[in-house]
């Protein structure tokens, strides 16, 4: 059965409504949840406004702290509802590269996510990473729409 | 949470595997099994001997439908699982299963990523990225590493 189900986030509206919906499924087959996100890695040569008003230092600590708050969001409302959360902040400049990497180190199950991020793309059918996420998973993903 | 799943297949093996997982999920879940396998539609021909050949190609198709969607409501039977089988003709095999998913009121479809033709390179094959893309439920893509039963 479905045990540990992996949840990626990234703050948008449709990956919060994901993350509800990995939460209720979870709760309905008794599995727990491991809720993560992807910060990309700092780069002196960029476009990023926050990398470029930042040092390394500074970036690395204001984006540590805005993907801790995605993952509190998930993590409170996860336990609010009995669900076992554990949560996971990776650095990664291709989120669907930690999202498989984490799928692993974790031992999910089942990966639960947006058809579209936070780019939300909507000339696209299926979100970029959604797309290789599909691609390299070895496990199953559920796509919410 | 999700009561009422759609499976559908196609007779290839990951359809199968797919389907053995859809069940494992709804024995542990207590929801229901909608197995469904849809026929290829093929315009009829001109001619009276062409038609009947035709007639008899669309018996054919619909019975390997019939059994394909049998042998997952017989998984489902095994496992105790509550379960309906629909088979169905269509042009659009995509169009098909979410229209089936909507009529019968699924709240999830859950399919193995690839036909028949079995690419793997591709990130699913091309009726599963329709349903992905134009599904109106969430959607599970079974890719074939076994989920603990």
């Amino acid at each position: 059965m479905i045990q540990r189900i992996l949840v990626p986030t990234d703050g948008s509206d449709l990956s919060e409504r994901a993350a509800l919906g990995a939460i209720d499924f979870a709760k309905n087959i008794g599995a727990e949840l491991v809720a993560m996100t992807a910060i990309p890695a700092f780069h002196a040569l960029t476009a990023s406004p926050e990398m470029l008003e930042q040092t390394r230092q500074q970036y690395a600590q204001s984006s540590t702290r805005n993907g801790q708050d995605l993952l509190d969001r998930v993590a409170t409302m996860a336990r609010d509802a009995g669900v076992p959360c554990t949560c996971v902040q990776m650095v990664s400049d291709d989120p669907h590269e930690a999202i498989i990497a984490a799928a692993r180190e974790h031992s999910c199950d089942l990966i639960v996510m947006a058809s579209h991020g936070r780019r939300g793309i909507k000339g696209l059918l299926l979100g970029s990473e959604t797309q290789k996420v599909l691609v390299h998973s070895a496990i199953p993903v559920l796509v919410y729409r | 949470m999700f009561r009422k799943i759609l499976v559908p297949t196609d007779g290839s093996a990951l359809s199968e595997h797919a389907a053995s997982a859809a069940v494992a999920l709804a024995r542990g879940s207590g929801a229901e099994i909608v197995a469904l396998c849809v026929a290829q539609e093929c315009n009829p021909p001109h001619g009276q001997a062409a038609e009947s050949a035709w007639a008899a190609q669309r018996e054919r198709a619909l019975n390997t439908a019939a059994q394909r969607a049998g042998q997952v409501a017989r998984l489902a039977q095994e496992a105790g699982v509550p379960h309906s089988l629909v088979t169905a003709m269509a042009s659009s095999e995509h169009d098909e299963i979410i229209r089936v998913a909507h009529d019968l009121h699924c709240d999830l479809i859950f399919l193995a990523a690839h036909g028949q033709c079995g690419v793997t390179r591709l990130i699913a094959g091309r009726v599963p990225q329709l349903v992905l893309a134009y599904s109106p439920v969430p959607v599970i893509l079974y890719r074939g590493a076994t989920m603990p039963a």
